[in-house]
């Protein structure tokens, strides 16, 4: 279970940040209490919290957003126009 | 005088006379004359008999019968010519005078191809005239009475034609018309109103290569994709999928790079969907490796892996957890700081040991395929680090590298920067795993012996590369120590015999070698000869007191099964154990069975020579003798001679004495005072 989902703390959240938010989720019990308690010590560890940090951020922007290229091609038309430039084909007429 | 021609009067009582015998004759149309010309001569002057204009009835009526028979034959010829208005006229009389309800039929049908053939016509002229809203109008009309199939899809096609697009469509919705004509107009409309994947998808149904039409649909695949890209941008995780269906269900990607590249960016959303979703297992299943390599997507599987083996402990296989370890650790020397990088690299191990603490028998395989990786990344990363590599190059393991295509960059790297590996071994180590031989050297780590063999006929082209060739070593060395543990000792032999020739003093490989060879527990004859073999051959090409060592072991070994089993006798079994020990004079265990076989040999021989009484000889090997096993067997056997002589079992006294001097002079010469020689002189002195 991702410790930082089960107490609804950022990366950067500080132990007294935990400790609260600890105290937060065993109020509004959608996890259990081993759980909750579990999460709070795995994040009060500073070593523990080394790889929890590593494991459970990853920045996805770059997948969401991607850059594009340069694009030395030429402009490409709207999709308007490319549609009202299409022309009927009479080749499978009889 | 001239006769004066007179016109014979007739009597109206001789026309119905005559008319009426026509009538018995059933010469109806002849009857039915004579019957019209009494009529008209008798003037009510003679009576009718019933009968008779019962005759006469009938006969009009076959006279009708006759002519409209006539005439619709007359018909039938004019509809041949296409004259089909006269044929209709002339039908009509044929109806007028029978009231035939069949030909009321055929006018009918008649009227209404005539009518049908006016319509067509028109609406012929409306096209040709370019005037398509008119004909697609026309044919509405019509079809508002008459469901004609044909008549809906050329109206379709009306509506295509004059820019109707979205009635076309609505027209070709119901998928009556099937014609390739339809299908493309279908799609046109469907195209020119925006709807490009529902226009390619029926454009998937028409079989044509024409170029105006590849063109077309390349255009309206571009559209699509654009207008895709769009969706993307507007709600990237959301409309990944359906993308993905819809690209693949019009199986683009292997005709348009766009489409292939729009697919995989949908796979990479999809990625992060599940990851935010944290659907762990998904990912891992996915196994999602872009080429070339996407370091968020490589991210994501990395810490994807971690999670799925620290929560699946023993049940995952093998092959799981070689992925964690080169997605892990390429990941962690992608993008992972030098900070950070050790604890991560500590809770990776930790896990992979884990898992070989449930699976002792994979432990060694899995330690040593993490050591070799860290090993490779931690040179490669130092690099990184004195500059002399170039940072845009991804730093991967190399079972990532040859995914993702980046072994070529790599190797480059290995090979300019050489003088920063310390050890020459460890260089040419490096450099095969990033070499063309990669891919067999990790089949052959990945334990697939029979894949990596094939591959080897592949680098047949680049046995000249020293890095190839390197590989190709390692690879026939695993192969051969595969088929060594799977008792193929032919096949073993040869693979290890051919690695031996080019190992090119790889200290590395040779000490691998040895290792493998010198196996302590084991005592099949069969394998200990082929270890034997090589061993052999190494010390030859490349002698060391190592392979000396292992070569002596291995020797010992061998002989010792081989005389246990009784396929070596105990002179053979001195003679090698001799030359083993002459390789390593400090082998303990060597010595030792050389000793005992030594004295072995000895007690045999010294057996040999009591059989064939040639105390002689027998008392001089047990004078020299440095083993107390052989003297005391010499001794029982005099032990015996004395027990004989004194109960004087001997057939001539004197001849026994003779005999007990004899023995009392070897005795004396091996141990003047053991108990035996004593009592030897005993009975002497008592004889004398």
């Amino acid at each position: 279970m991702n410790p930082y989902e089960i107490l609804a703390v950022h990366s950067d959240a500080t132990p007294h940040d935990i400790v609260q938010a600890a105290a937060l989720a065993l109020r509004t019990r959608k996890y259990s209490a081993t759980e909750i308690a579990e999460a709070r010590m795995q994040l009060m560890n500073p070593e523990k919290r080394i790889i929890l940090d590593f494991i459970y951020h990853v920045d996805i922007s770059p997948l969401l957003h991607p850059g594009k290229g340069t694009d030395t091609s030429e402009p490409t038309l709207s999709v308007t126009e490319a549609t009202e430039r299409l022309e009927y084909l009479s080749v499978f007429e009889s | 005088m001239k006769k004066k021609s007179k016109k014979k009067i007739q009597r109206p009582e001789d026309v119905l006379k005559r008319a009426e015998k026509l009538f018995k004759k059933k010469s109806f149309q002849a009857a039915q004359r004579e019957y019209e010309k009494f009529k008209k001569l008798n003037k009510n002057k003679v009576r009718i008999s019933e009968e008779v204009v019962e005759h006469m009835a009938v006969c009009r009526r076959e006279t009708a019968v006759i002519r409209a028979g006539e005439l619709a034959k007359k018909a039938r010829r004019l509809l041949k010519k296409g004259q089909q208005h006269q044929a209709i006229q002339i039908f009509e009389q044929a109806f007028k005078l029978t009231g035939d309800r069949k030909l009321l039929e055929t006018i009918s049908k008649l009227r209404a191809d005539s009518a049908d053939k006016d319509f067509i016509d028109s609406v012929n002229q409306a096209e040709a005239a370019g005037n398509f809203s008119k004909a697609a109008e026309m044919l509405g009309r019509r079809l508002e009475t008459c469901a004609d199939k044909s008549l809906l899809c050329r109206r379709a096609r009306c509506l295509v034609k004059s820019g109707q697009w979205q009635q076309a469509a609505a027209v070709y919705a119901d998928g009556h018309c099937t014609e390739t004509a339809d299908l493309y107009a279908h799609g046109f409309a469907l195209a020119k109103e925006g709807r490009f994947f529902d226009c390619l998808t029926v454009w998937q149904r028409i079989q044509s290569e024409h170029p105006a039409f590849t063109r077309q649909k390349e255009a309206v695949v571009s559209l699509f994709l654009q207008e895709a890209e769009a969706e993307l941008e507007k709600e990237p995780l959301q409309n990944a999928d359906d993308i993905i269906s819809r690209v693949q269900s019009l199986a683009l990607h292997g005709d348009f790079s766009s489409a292939a590249e729009l697919l995989n960016r949908c796979h990479l959303l999809k990625l992060a969907k599940l990851w935010q979703g944290n659907r762990i297992d998904e990912i891992v299943k996915r196994d999602v490796i872009t080429k070339p390599l996407n370091i968020t997507v490589l991210a994501i599987q990395a810490r994807a892996a971690f999670l799925h083996v620290e929560a699946g402990g023993s049940k995952l296989a093998v092959g799981t957890i070689r992925k964690f370890i080169d997605l892990w650790l390429s990941s962690l020397f992608v993008s992972g700081t030098e900070t950070v990088r050790e604890p991560l690299v500590k809770a990776g191990l930790e896990l992979v040991k884990k898992y070989v603490g449930y699976h002792p028998d994979s432990g060694g395989q899995l330690l040593r395929q993490w050591e070799k990786n860290v090993k490779l990344l931690s040179i490669l990363d130092k690099l990184r680090a004195t500059g002399k590599i170039d940072k845009s190059i991804l730093l991967l393991t190399p079972a990532l590298a040859l995914r993702t295509g980046t072994c070529r960059d790599i190797l480059l790297l290995i090979v300019e920067n050489k003088e920063a590996f310390s050890d020459e071994q460890f260089f040419l180590n490096a450099a095969a795993w990033y070499s063309k031989g990669a891919a067999a050297l990790l089949m052959a780590e990945n334990h697939d012996y029979e894949g990596a063999f094939t591959y080897l006929d592949k680098l047949d082209k680049d046995k000249n590369d020293p890095f190839v060739a390197h590989a190709v070593t390692m690879v026939r060395v695993a192969c051969g120590l595969n088929a060594l543990s799977c008792q193929d000792f032919k096949k073993a032999q040869t693979l290890l015999a051919t690695a031996v020739e080019s190992l090119d003093g790889s200290e590395w490989l040779l000490e691998q070698l040895v290792a493998e060879l010198d196996i302590e527990e084991d005592w099949d004859a069969e394998r200990l000869n082929v270890c034997a073999d090589i061993l052999t051959l190494l010390q030859k090409k490349y002698p060391s007191d190592n392979v000396a060592a292992a070569l002596c072991r291995v020797m010992t070994r061998r002989a010792v099964e081989l005389f246990n089993t009784g396929k070596m006798n105990i002179r053979v079994l001195v003679k090698t154990l001799v030359t083993a020990s002459a390789l390593n004079p400090d082998d303990e265990i060597t010595k030792y069975h050389l000793d005992g076989a030594k004295c072995n040999l000895e007690i045999a021989e010294l057996n040999k020579y009591i059989d064939r009484f040639k105390l002689s000889a027998a008392g001089r090997l047990a004078a020299d003798t440095q083993y107390s096993e052989v003297r005391e067997i010499f001794f029982n056997m005099i032990g015996q001679i004395c027990d004989e002589a004194e109960q004087e079992s001997f057939s001539r006294a004197d001849a026994g004495m003779v005999l007990v001097q004899k023995f009392l002079k070897h005795a004396k010469s091996v141990d003047p005072l053991h108990p035996v020689t004593l009592r030897l002189e005993t009975i002497a002195e008592k004889n004398r």
